[in-house]
């Protein structure tokens, strides 16, 4: 039986630390050039935070995002997922424990053209061996969830940036992961339709209880988090605690 | 090989280099007038390396299988004539001699003095550089030590001086010898009889002449030659020969003074020498004719004639290189339209991929033509050079494939040697490049077609929108008049160069054009082209080219009519709907006019997509539409003949009607399953339920009582379709079991889900993938089928005639009862039921035929049975003329009555395989024929005696029955001792009792009378190796069209490769969902399994019922095929299991690179 059953968060057995990277070099190589990603990054996340991450473009916000939901390796430091060391697992192991406890929302939305709405939104849960039917139902409350049961069988061409931007976040969420990762995910959507978005990932943090880390560029949407990060030159330079985030 | 279809190979060579030159000035002229576009095109060439190598490959394969077709006619036309000039060395011309007391069968011996007489006469004796008198008669030998026999070795006698002229006879050592140089009782051996007696310098040979043995000394062994023993029969035949003086042979066969050939050659080497061939035939006719001559040949009472023996021999070769490039094209037709295909394709993902480049293109100001243009450009250049190594891959294919293959399947009957001609690979490279251009231009315009917005945000067009009508462009009208006026006036053109050209000699063509000038003037030439269009049709149809340019002129008017109506505006569905229509129908009338079937079809096939567009303008779903039309166009090819053929009557059809029947039923299954799919992903879907899974299965078994139905409802009996309903019950049973596991394997439910996703997605790719597949595979059941059913049926008791041993006796040992002499030698007799004799085909003398009411005469074998053969006849008759209550009773008829005849069913055959070296075409009766209604008249004549007879054909033997027996004109002993002399029953047929051991028996026969030259042999033994040979033939040529599916695999790799760059954002977003390096590559896998499986599927559902359809057309059944109908499921299976297997490996790669694509920096990808 796939995990994603599992009990609601926080869980008082989850270690404190949802999310844990100590002292994370991340070093890209390209033509004989060395570009510093990260450069020693410790940075912690408790159980059902909001945290954003901001910064300057090419700071290394969405390369950390990329190390620490485990889509791209780092060169030294420790990752550490809910108490597990990422270098400690192999390629499957990682990916099968993003399928398990983690969801993602991008940019650009990245739905497959090729399937319907339920269709992208019920893939993370085929892929931990979940039956067909079952599958189907939880992505269809998913869809619910975020106001899309409408349009379930239509192809992402059919719908507007803002339903793709939900469709997607359905997607991230189907699995009751314990960490959803959202890299700008309003940043291709206009200021009401990120607003509508934003508001959706607060109430579903709200109600499932989901950490969250968002990559952004949008003051309005760290005001939102419980907490800001910002990065510069591969590294955290400040963090702080938003007012508005506490109250939402 | 000089031609090809019937058309000069250089006048090929000539068209399709200037049509390369104006497709290289189209391009030219895009680099002179755009060279920013042209820069644009061509810039993707150097920066993409590893695209650029798919491309090309993509883009080679068509030519690749036109250059493997030319090499492999060069070659084998080569390897004939090589082993044709060796053998006949520097002999061009051989007089024969005819004499009414000499038997039929072997070569009258004359007094050599004849030769003097004719070297003396001859008008202009430096055409001439050498005489060869010679004596050249069969014998039976056997060697001394070894204690082989064999019954008829070549004895040659020739004397010292005649083998000087050629600087000796050539041994295997690498000497020359001379006759002089043999002590008494010495011979030299040809390098046949060294193999097959195991001789050598100093081994012992007996050869018996006269019924007398002598025994001679080998002093040395010699290469095979006309001059060593190596006679007629074709070069293929390998014969044994020993050579003596000519005086020792003479009086070895008490023939003093005499000869029996004399060979003439001609001023030159040995291949120079028969370009003279006819001049020389004039000179020594006319000398013939000389009264010195004539007046030693009358004092024997013989008649002579001049053969052009090299001139015949090599044109032979030429026909057998020109019908193998023939037949390899035909069969890589199927592959270069998969090529084609394939091309199509590619142009089509490159678009796809350059998507919103060309839309940012296109909204910044670049015209649609503009873009074309930059798509040709880029196109023309990956042509030039995909072309240029599909030539250079053809020749090696052939080289490997086809001369290996054929090596391996002729042996030692004939040396093949690899060549190939500069012109041959001109013209591989002209027709593959203008191919490839022409796929090219028409993909780029298609894809040009792009609406702007949609290609900039990357969203699929959108198709189900109407397309409007467009602004008129009245230069596009302009030009589409232009190509209507162009393409009559070239037809008309056509038609002059062709009649111009019949004419016999240059200057008679020149003297003809300079008369037109001179009646019409400069002006009133133009008038001349009006009048001879006027006349056009008529002109056709006296030429017979009625039907060739009745479709160029179709085909003309069909492409300016698409233009035109471009041209004002009109939507795409509305062009082709109407135009589709008009083009059937018109079709249809000239096929049914030229009475031709191909015609017919070709119109009745486009009409139901012509009706599925305009029903598509008018706002039908596309599903609904091409899926009706694509099933109308299923049943149209696959119902019985006797369902189809009560519309239109019989009409006459060829090799084309297989690649059309293959092309239409591609072209439908592909559209229906294209547009289908998502059912068919049913046996698979998460979603699916139980009863679902079913579906499949219960279709396959719906349509296999569809065909029972209609088998039965046509005459076929259940036993006849039991091989078809087998496979269709175990095609359903396989679908169930698929199905079913479908609900078990649920751990590759995301692999599933994804491999059907892409494929249904993009039902055009998915529709030309299924269809290279299914062309390739369907060509390739259907060859099988054929073949294997043919096999079947010419190993019946009718292909034996009926008869079970063959005894060939010796024309030198002549042994007028057989059944005697074998009682006298010790054989049992009392196992032969019956027995008969015929005058054999090998050495049957080709008299001149001729239909009553004809003018013209061809030659063909004249033959005739003795009476035992007419008693026992059991040989088949597939028509017989009333009033014969049996086939026995015609044959024994024939025996007794001097006016009728009995014929074989190959003088009914016509086309491009029937003609050969005996093209008589007996008129009067039709190869579907069982009864005789009126027996025809055929002058019978001799042309050297000039005797002739009448007779009336009243039976022709079954196509089934085998050459040896079933080929020849069969006469009365009477009419045959008229025109030819007293028959030689040399060749006897023996029906044994049941339960005998033929091949043993045979064998015993042979060895009592070996030292009689009697050879016995068991028919169906002979048969079955004979079929050995043909079987290797066709698996070659089944090879061949094999690599038709390296296009399909090639296709889905291609895709499999471009789809990894395409979809690499997706691959990330499947990585960060979940999928784990291995359900992405399973992922690829499956996809190409899917489509893989879909076209070989209907590839082979489409090529057995074609073929069982074929196989009960009353063409094929009026010639008493008794076979029932089977189909070659292993061979099948293999070819489908080999093609899915390559399928699955050249996708291995590319899914393992998509499985290794870096997430993080696929998710950054756009």
């Amino acid at each position: 039986m796939p995990e994603t059953s599992g009990a609601p968060r926080p869980d008082p057995s989850l270690p404190v630390n949802a999310i844990e990277a100590l002292d994370v070099v991340k070093t890209y190589h390209s033509d004989g050039s060395q570009v510093h990603a990260l450069r020693g990054i410790t940075f912690r996340v408790a159980p059902g935070e909001i945290v954003a991450v901001m910064g300057p473009s090419g700071c290394g916000k969405t390369t950390l995002l990329n190390c620490l939901s485990g889509l791209d390796r780092i060169d030294s430091g420790v990752i550490r997922i809910g108490g597990t060391d990422l270098s400690s697992l192999d390629d499957d192991a990682r990916t099968r424990h993003r399928a398990r406890r983690m969801g993602f929302v991008f940019q650009l939305f990245n739905l497959l053209p090729v399937l319907s709405a339920v269709e992208n939104a019920e893939l993370p849960l085929l892929v931990t061996g979940m039956k067909a039917a079952e599958a189907r139902r939880r992505a269809l409350d998913a869809l619910a969830r975020v106001g899309l049961e409408d349009a379930a069988p239509r192809r992402p061409a059919q719908l507007s940036g803002g339903e793709r931007q939900r469709v997607a976040v359905a997607r991230a969420l189907v699995n009751q992961p314990d960490i959803v990762w959202a890299d700008e995910p309003t940043g291709n959507l206009d200021s009401q339709t990120a607003a509508e978005v934003m508001n959706l990932i607060v109430a579903l943090n709200r109600s499932e209880k989901a950490t969250f880390v968002v990559v952004t560029h949008d003051p309005g949407i760290g005001a939102r988090c419980d907490r800001i990060v910002h990065m510069r030159d591969g590294q955290i330079v400040e963090e702080e605690t938003p007012v508005a985030g506490t109250a939402r | 090989m000089n031609s090809l279809f019937g058309i000069p190979m250089n006048m090929i060579a000539l068209v399709l280099a200037a049509t390369l030159a104006v497709c290289l000035l189209a391009v030219a002229w895009i680099y002179l007038r755009e060279r920013v576009l042209f820069a644009i095109g061509v810039r993707n060439i150097p920066r993409r390396r590893a695209q650029t190598v798919l491309i090309i490959i993509g883009l080679m394969l068509s030519t690749l299988i036109i250059s493997a077709a030319f090499t492999t006619g060069d070659t084998l036309n080569y390897s004939v004539t090589k082993a044709t000039y060796d053998i006949l060395g520097p002999i061009d011309e051989t007089i024969q001699v005819k004499s009414p007391s000499a038997a039929a069968n072997r070569l009258p011996f004359f007094p050599a003095s004849v030769a003097d007489a004719l070297k003396t006469n001859v008008s202009d004796p430096s055409l001439f550089d050498g005489w060869y008198p010679f004596i050249l008669t069969p014998v039976p030998g056997r060697a001394v030590e070894s204690q082989l026999t064999k019954p008829d070795i070549g004895l040659v006698g020739i004397d010292s001086p005649t083998v000087a002229q050629m600087g000796g006879l050539p041994g295997v050592d690498g000497r020359r010898y001379s006759p002089s140089a043999l002590g008494p009782d010495e011979v030299y051996v040809n390098a046949h009889a060294a193999d097959a007696l195991n001789l050598g310098p100093g081994a012992h040979l007996t050869i018996v002449t006269r019924g007398q043995p002598h025994t001679f000394t080998v002093r040395a062994v010699l290469e095979n030659e006309l001059l060593t023993g190596q006679r007629g029969g074709g070069p293929n035949v390998p014969q044994s020969g020993i050579v003596m003086p000519l005086d020792r042979a003479q009086s070895l066969l008490g023939e003093t003074g005499k000869i029996n050939v004399l060979g003439i050659s001609n001023r030159g080497n040995d291949r120079a020498g028969v370009t003279l061939s006819d001049q020389a035939k004039t000179v020594l006719s006319r000398a013939l004719d000389t009264p010195a001559v004539q007046q030693v040949l009358r004092a024997s009472n013989l008649s002579a004639s001049v053969e052009t023996t090299k001139q015949q021999a090599v044109h032979t070769a030429e026909l057998l290189g020109s019908i193998f490039t023939t037949l390899f094209l035909v069969i890589g037709l199927f592959s270069i339209a998969s090529g084609i295909m394939l091309i199509f394709l590619i142009f089509v993902m490159l678009a796809s991929e350059r998507k919103v480049e060309m839309g940012i293109s296109r909204a910044v100001g670049m015209r649609r033509g503009q873009l074309t243009q930059t798509y040709i450009a880029e196109g023309m250049l990956y042509d030039l050079g995909a072309a240029l190594v599909g030539v250079a891959l053809g020749v090696g294919v052939a080289f490997g494939l086809v001369v290996l293959g054929t090596r391996i399947v002729v042996g030692g009957r004939l040396p093949i040697v690899a060549h190939v001609t500069l012109r041959s690979l001109l013209v591989s490279y002209c027709l593959g490049a203008v191919l490839t251009f022409i796929t090219v231009a028409v993909s780029a315009g298609r894809v040009s077609q792009l609406n702007i917005v949609a290609a900039i945000r990357d969203l699929p067009d959108g198709g189900a929108i109407r397309e409007p009508f467009r602004r008129r462009r009245w230069g596009d009208v302009g030009l589409g008049v232009l190509l209507l006026v162009s393409g009559i006036v070239g037809v008309a053109a056509l038609v002059i160069t062709f009649a111009l050209l019949a004419l016999p000699q240059r200057s008679l063509r020149w003297r003809v054009v300079a008369a037109l000038r001179e009646t019409f003037g400069r002006r009133k030439l133009l008038t001349l082209a009006v009048l001879v269009l006027g006349g056009l049709d008529t002109l056709s149809m006296a030429l017979g080219w009625a039907l060739l340019l009745n479709l160029v002129m179709i085909v003309a008017i069909v492409i300016a009519a698409f233009v035109i109506l471009r041209g004002l505006g009109v939507p795409w569905l509305l062009v082709l709907g109407p135009v589709g229509l008009l083009g059937g129908g018109a079709m249809i009338l000239a096929g049914i006019r030229a009475q031709q079937l191909f015609p017919v079809m070709a119109g009745l096939t486009l009409i139901p997509f012509s009706l599925a567009f305009l029903a598509r303008w008018l706002g039908a779903s596309s599903r609904l539409g091409y899926s009706i039309a694509g099933a109308v166009v299923l049943v149209l090819w696959l119902l019985p003949e006797k369902v189809t053929g009560g519309l239109f009557g019989h009409l006459s059809s060829n090799l084309e009607m297989f690649f059309l029947s293959g092309l239409a039923i591609t072209v439908a299954s592909a559209l229906v399953i294209a547009f289908n799919a998502d059912r068919l992903a049913l046996l698979f879907g998460p979603g699916t339920k139980t009863w679902q899974r079913f579906l499949p299965a219960v279709l396959l078994g719906m349509l296999a009582a569809a065909l029972l139905g209609v088998g039965l409802g046509a005459g076929s009996q259940v036993g006849d379709m039991r091989q078809l309903l087998i496979g269709f019950g175990v095609l359903s049973a396989v679908a169930a079991v698929i199905s079913l596991a479908g609900t078990a394997l649920g751990r590759f439910t995301p692999a599933i889900k994804m491999a059907m996703a892409y494929p249904l997605a993009s039902r055009f790719r998915t529709g030309m993938i299924v269809a290279m597949f299914t062309l390739i595979v369907f060509s390739l059941v259907v060859m099988n089928t054929i073949n294997l059913n043919f096999g079947r049926a010419f190993l019946t008791t009718t292909a034996t005639g009926g008869w079970d041993v063959a005894v060939t006796l010796n024309p030198n040992n002549p042994m007028p009862d057989l059944l005697a002499k074998l009682g006298q030698v010790g054989v049992d007799t009392s196992a032969i039921a019956a027995s008969g004799g015929v005058t054999p085909l090998r050495s049957a003398s080709p008299l001149k035929l001729q239909n009553a009411g004809q003018s013209t005469s061809h030659d063909y074998p004249v033959r005739t049975i003795d009476a035992a053969y007419a008693r026992n006849a059991q040989t088949k008759l597939q028509a017989r003329a009333a009033g014969y209550p049996s086939d026995q009773a015609a044959w024994e008829a024939l025996a007794a009555d001097p006016g009728v005849a009995v014929i074989d069913a190959q003088s009914l055959q016509s086309g491009p395989f029937a003609a050969g070296e005996f093209n008589f075409r007996l008129a009067g009766i039709k190869p579907t024929d069982t009864v005789i209604g009126h027996p025809p008249e055929v002058l019978v004549r001799d042309p050297i005696t000039g005797r002739s007879a009448a007779v009336r054909v009243i039976g022709v033997i079954s196509q089934e029955v085998f050459f040896d027996v079933g080929f020849g004109l069969y006469v009365s002993p009477q009419t045959y001792q008229q025109l030819v002399g007293p028959p030689a029953y040399l060749q006897q047929y023996l029906r044994t009792k049941p339960g005998t051991n033929n091949t043993a028996f045979a064998k015993q026969i042979e060895a009592a009378l070996s030292d009689q030259g009697v050879q016995a042999q068991s028919v169906i033994g002979t048969l079955r190796e004979q079929q050995s040979l043909s079987r290797g033939f066709n698996a070659i040529f089944a090879a061949f069209a094999a690599l038709g599916l390296v296009v399909g695999v090639a296709g889905l790799s291609v895709i499999a490769f471009r789809s990894v760059i395409e979809r690499r954002q997706h691959i990330g977003v499947l990585r960060a969902v979940g999928y784990t390096r291995r359900v992405i590559a399973l992922t690829y896998l499956m996809e190409s399994s899917f489509v893989a499986i879909l076209g070989i599927l209907a590839g082979i559902v489409g090529g057995v019922v074609l073929t069982f359809n074929l196989w009960h057309s009353s063409a094929l059944q009026s010639q008493d095929l008794h076979v029932a109908f089977a189909v070659p499921w292993a061979s099948i299976a293999l070819y489908a299991g080999l093609g899915y297997l390559f399928s699955l490996l050249f996708t291995l790669i590319p899914a393992r690179n998509a499985s290794r694509v870096p997430v993080a920096e696929a998710l950054r990808y756009e």
